[in-house]
């Protein structure tokens, strides 16, 4: 998981284009989408994540209340990649 | 490059430095834009998450209007009594190449939202109009050349038509090569 989650991190500061930020910026539990939060994603950004989900692991999100839960955190990002891969 | 000598309060991005009103404020020699451009978003004390997804010509064009204006510099202003009057030459021409790239592979074919989002330049000036909450007339030229003149004389029509009570004005222009930004508030 551990791993995973610093994967996700490079990933999504790439497909995200944050050349700024570096991966231990990223706390692994705080919020994605918090308006106030250290990365401040928004809707352009969730479109972001789908793509890398399907591009980088396969995973194609169609449900918009799923995308909600998924996409919380880097943990909750990690621990639903795990569940598809088991 | 040009030095400026105006009645109006200006703030100038060149050569890794920061100019505010003729006075050099924040410099950081030899490094490349996005550490100078980083270093310069620290030294402001900015906390503001959206600028780290901005591509370059919006991060110079941000750090150029909040080294000019700060948190305050337009209060006192109703949100549509605010203008802002910008121009360069480059248009995007760095975030379009991104975007282009990321189209060329046919059977690898992923474009992204967050780069394509920046490839107009209008959305320098939107940037900054959601960071001070500006919601009067804008205009963005795209010119072979930085004419001050029309720049301002512009901005100085839209003032005295009653469009608005004060203009952010100003070239913003970013390429691998070399970049350039000079805003003033014109009241």
């Amino acid at each position: 998981m551990t791993e995973l989650i610093q994967k996700l991190k490079v990933q999504i500061i790439k497909q995200l284009n944050l050349e700024d930020v570096e991966p231990d910026d990223i706390n692994a539990d705080a919020p994605l989408f918090d308006a106030d939060g250290e990365l401040g994603l928004d809707s352009i950004d969730a479109l972001e994540l789908i793509v890398l989900l399907d591009k980088e692991y396969g995973i194609k999100i169609k449900n918009q209340d799923e995308g909600k839960q998924i996409f919380h955190s880097l943990k909750t990002m990690a621990e639903f990649i795990l569940k598809q891969q088991s | 490059m040009q030095t400026f000598a105006t009645t109006y309060p200006y703030c100038e991005i060149k050569d890794e430095k920061i100019i505010l009103n003729g006075n050099i404020i924040f410099q950081e020699e030899d490094a490349a834009f996005a550490k100078f451009i980083k270093s310069a978003y620290s030294h402001l004390n900015l906390d503001y998450p959206k600028f780290h997804k901005m591509d370059r010509l919006c991060k110079l064009a941000f750090i150029a209007a909040y080294t000019l204006l700060g948190e305050n510099g337009l209060k006192g202003y109703a949100p549509d009594e605010i203008g802002v009057v910008m121009a360069n030459t480059h248009s995007t021409l760095h975030t379009d190449t991104k975007h282009e790239e990321s189209i060329q592979d046919r059977n690898n074919y992923y474009p992204s939202p967050a780069v394509f989002v920046y490839t107009l330049p209008n959305i320098m000036v939107g940037e900054i109009c959601i960071k001070y909450n500006i919601k009067g007339e804008s205009v963005f030229f795209v010119s072979n050349h930085f004419d001050k003149n029309l720049l301002l004389e512009y901005s100085q029509d839209m003032l005295q038509d009653g469009s608005a009570k004060v203009c952010l004005t100003g070239w913003v222009d970013y390429t691998e090569n070399g970049y350039y930004a000079v805003l003033f508030l014109v009241k």
